[in-house]
């Protein structure tokens, strides 16, 4: 009689659920941060380890940890960007470019805003993606980043004149 | 200029337009699932930990051992240990056998387990630690940033024992982020800090630096000046200063300069720091800081 291989082990069926419920969410999410879906993808998944290796117990939003992981991870995913380029200045990647996907799948006006978008500061960045793509509150955000309402408000303002004064430039 | 709502819906649509383009990868909870049955790599503080108790435990033993050895040889552990220091003095020889081995323990089980040059602050050779990032933070933004008025957001986690911190000198004025570290089973240090109208491109963290040294980067200030200040790890007052002036307005300007400092007697660790300054009141609005190793030499 053949003997079966050993199962692997599988993620808790709390685990599943949440990765049906919000997986395709937190890569959209962090792909828009990071510009890169392959790195996107990664962080996600850091997450949702993170989360399996820490348990469901004493959470009271998964959703929100997810979120403000993926966030985490994505922005670390960032600044080590930053510093390789310091260091292979000849390999910096042109963000105004648009990745050849959007190229092809957006119009214009959609392809102006994200170039745009994308001149901005991290910071402001985050607030917009959450607010505008998220449709998270103030107070959402606040939670998500760390940071107080006031900077959500003060990052939104700004960030929103910022994004007007270049999509009005010529 | 345009409208805040028109803004808005613009962006709000091409967020929409732009998150249909994305199509995860099918395979992610396998993915995921195949970490989870990955060894759990440690983190650093359980290394230290475990080398810790490793180090105890063996000290422990050798501690029992010369114990041991000493109740059956008394004379001849007392007579070596004193004979050079106080040959006469044989009533207190027992004595003298009973301490050695905890003086031994202490020394060999808390030598600073942190390198000062990989850290900027605090020295690991103070005797303050900060057991919370958020503090460690607010000493480093007064103390070697020079900050005097701060408002804090964070820590945010950015990693394994990892973690970064914002200050500002207002409510929504300009960032400055610190990047911490913990270290030694729960202590807090800073690495560095950036800032967005600061880029250094040199010195990078934990160059060699004689002086005078050459800095460069990118910098948008008050009239494109950036105050530069050279440290040395645990004493505030500056062994060198200078200015490098980068771009008054956006964007930033690229910036040179060569800055000078007292030579320190053998290599040390410090910091360069980067100051951007108020111009209403010359308050320290937003900096930079890398940290270093400071030679002897003269270059």
């Amino acid at each position: 009689m053949a003997t079966m291989a050993p199962p692997l082990r599988r993620a808790d069926p709390w685990l599943v659920a949440l990765y049906r419920a919000h997986h395709r969410d937190l890569v959209r999410l962090a792909t828009m941060l990071v510009d890169d879906q392959g790195t996107a993808e990664e962080a996600v998944q850091d997450a949702y380890v993170a989360l399996a290796r820490r348990g469901p117990g004493g959470l009271d939003d998964p959703q929100a940890y997810l979120r403000t992981a993926v966030l985490n991870n994505a922005r670390s995913t960032l600044r080590k960007r930053r510093v390789r380029r310091r260091h292979l200045r000849s390999v910096e990647r042109d963000r105004s470019a648009p990745a050849a996907d959007q190229a092809v799948l957006l119009d214009e006006d959609a392809r102006a805003v994200l170039a745009a978008l994308d001149q901005l500061s991290e910071r402001q960045r985050e607030v917009l993606v959450l607010r505008y793509w998220s449709e998270l509150s103030e107070a959402e955000i606040a939670a998500t980043l760390g940071i107080s309402a006031g900077s959500v408000k003060t990052h939104a303002h700004r960030g929103t004149a910022a994004l007007a004064r270049i999509l009005e430039a010529p | 200029m345009t409208d805040e709502r028109e803004t808005t819906e613009r962006l709000r649509r091409a967020l929409a337009a732009r998150a249909e383009t994305i199509h995860p990868e099918p395979d992610g909870l396998d993915r995921i699932e195949e970490r989870l049955m990955a060894r759990t790599p440690l983190t650093d503080a359980q290394r230290w930990t475990i080398a810790g108790v490793a180090a105890v435990a063996t000290l422990l033993v050798v501690a029992l051992f010369v114990v041991t050895s000493g109740d059956d040889d008394t004379d001849v552990a007392t007579d070596t240990t004193t004979s050079t220091t106080a040959p006469e003095e044989d009533e207190t020889t027992t004595s003298t056998t009973t301490t050695e081995p905890e003086e031994t323990t202490t020394t060999a089980a808390f030598t600073p387990v942190v390198d000062p040059f990989a850290v900027a602050f605090p020295s690991p050779l103070d005797s303050r630690s900060f057991e919370e990032p958020q503090a460690a933070a607010r000493a480093f933004a007064t103390e070697v940033l020079g900050f005097t008025e701060l408002v804090i957001d964070g820590p945010t986690p950015t990693g394994e024992a990892q973690a970064e911190v914002v200050v500002r000198s207002r409510e929504g004025g300009p960032e400055t982020v610190i990047a911490l570290e913990q270290h030694d089973g729960g202590a807090w240090y800073v690495l560095g800090a950036t800032t967005e109208d600061i880029t250094v491109d040199a010195p990078t963290p934990g160059t060699s630096l004689a002086s005078p040294f050459e800095t460069t980067g990118q910098a948008l200030a008050f009239e494109g000046t950036v105050q530069v200040v050279v440290l040395v790890q645990g004493d505030p007052a500056p062994i060198g200063e200078g200015f490098v002036t980068g771009s008054g307005s956006p964007p930033a300007g690229p910036f040179s300069g060569s800055i000078e400092f007292q030579p320190p007697e053998e290599p040390v660790a410090g910091t360069i720091v980067y100051r951007i300054q108020s111009e209403e009141d010359g308050q320290v609005t937003h900096a930079a800081a890398v940290r270093v190793r400071l030679t002897p030499f003269t270059s």
